[in-house]
């Protein structure tokens, strides 16, 4: 069940971001594996990580792909380079960019409950 | 590095002799094992080759469980030398199993064919959603998504522009508009194409290609065997592959960087002893002799194929019949 991320669903819930940091070499996993790919170890422990990051890419879905997305197109599905090296699927709030730094917030999607979603830090004037 | 250790070169030892391709599109009361065999069957009818001539038999699992060589095999009544089946992936690494297995001495007549019924079979390269999980919570769904997410990363990137990407679009829609088995044959402009609402933006329809049913076959032959088969071989020069097995903790994961490393080595591969070149290079003519093939007839790409009449080719390889 090492590759179980309903770990890092629920804390999200309790708005943290967490993954799987190797016990070997402290390589972050994400999706998450009973494995690491750096050194092949095994052992791992859920830690917080920064919440910041900067948007790899994202993509603007017009077509519902499943009924149950019917009346939530148009929106939009962002890969976001974290801090800690980390390559995170997520929402972006207010207008979406590549290249630009996000910070993680915790907002309700649909029927999912809180989940972390992506926005840009609010201004330092 | 020394000639013939280049990775990538197979310098023309194998050649494709024949090609063939069933109807496509939806293609009702046939399971995609006979399309498979159905495809065969037209390769070596347009080629004039025997199925006897056959010593090796490629496949690849098809949506839904079908395309082992077991059934095909079995179809298409062949006890050949040496069989194979592809968990997933057609065109590239069969061909380079074939080529392999014909280097190795497995074989000397491959024919890799496939066929698959996931248009009919109601296949939406879609997701069971429920479960928590990405694809569920924020809709990452169907292959438009990392293709568009890439395609975004590329504009940002090199500033390629929508325009730009239109132009492969309309470049195979000439193609398609001369291929009698085209599904979408109706002339597209550019413009036509900007006009197109979005899908997954910054894609349209125009830049996914459909789910389709149909069967596929392409032969494969020793160099030696090849000039007995055909008068127009289609010598390979070099083949090259690399996976990004590591997927999502890659950097860059949907640009796909690894196609670079597989250019650097295939256009390696046919110069002579093996060293590195440039394109302008690999377009000198083989040693192999041949010389309708794209590299040495001159033409800009591989796409100059596409300008011909299909029927004219009928049958042997670059054709589509
Ligand atoms: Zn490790």
């Amino acid at each position: 069940m090492t590759a179980d991320d309903t770990t890092f669903w629920a804390q999200a819930r309790a708005g943290r971001l967490v993954f799987q940091h190797c016990a070997g070499c402290g390589y972050v996993r994400w999706p998450a594996a009973g494995v690491c790919p750096q050194c092949l170890g095994r052992g791992y422990e859920w830690k917080p990580v920064q919440p910041v990051g900067t948007v790899w890419s994202y993509a603007v879905y017009h077509r519902a792909y499943s009924a149950a997305l019917k009346d939530a197109v148009p929106y939009n599905v962002a890969l976001v380079e974290l801090a800690c090296g980390v390559r995170l699927l997520t929402r972006l709030v207010g207008e979406p960019a590549v290249g630009s730094r996000v910070e993680a917030r915790f907002e309700e999607i649909g029927e999912h409950g809180v989940v972390p979603v992506f926005a840009p830090p609010p201004a330092t004037a | 590095m020394g000639g013939g250790s280049a990775p990538g070169a197979i310098r023309g030892r194998s050649a494709i002799v024949a090609v063939g391709n069933t109807a496509q599109g939806t293609v009702p009361g046939i399971s995609a094992d006979e399309l498979a065999v159905e495809a065969l069957r037209v390769t070596l009818d347009g080629a004039g080759i025997a199925k006897s001539a056959l010593d090796g038999l490629i496949t690849c699992k098809s949506y839904g469980g079908f395309g082992i060589d077991t059934e095909i095999g079995r179809l298409a009544g062949l006890n050949p030398a040496y069989s194979a089946t592809l968990d997933y992936g057609t065109c590239n690494f069969s061909l380079h199993l074939a080529c392999a297995a014909i280097d190795a001495g497995l074989a000397s007549t491959v024919a890799i064919v496939y066929g698959t019924t996931q248009r009919s079979d109601g296949n939406r390269f879609s997701h069971p959603l429920g479960r928590q999980d990405e694809a569920s919570v924020y809709g990452f769904l169907n292959v438009a998504g990392p293709a568009a997410m890439a395609f975004r990363r590329h504009q940002h990137l090199y500033g390629t522009t929508e325009a730009d990407l239109g132009r492969v679009a309309v470049s195979q829609r000439r193609y398609a508009e001369q291929n009698p088995l085209a599904i979408f044959r109706e002339p597209l402009t550019l413009d036509d194409y900007l006009a197109q609402p979005y899908l997954v933006a910054p894609l349209r329809r125009a830049d996914m290609c459909m789910i389709s049913d149909g069967g596929a076959c392409l032969v494969v032959a020793s160099a030696d065997r090849a000039r007995e088969l055909t008068d127009r071989p289609v010598h390979v020069m070099g083949i090259a592959q690399q996976t990004g097995l590591r997927d999502r903790q890659n950097a860059d994961q949907w640009l796909r960087p690894w196609i670079r490393q597989v250019a650097d080595r295939v256009y390696a591969g046919p110069a002579s002893g093996g060293r590195r070149s440039t394109r302008s290079t690999s377009r000198t003519r083989p040693a192999c002799g041949c010389c309708r093939c794209w590299s040495c007839t001159g033409s800009s790409s591989p796409a100059g194929w596409g300008r011909r009449s299909p029927r004219a080719r009928s049958g042997t390889a670059g054709g589509c019949r």
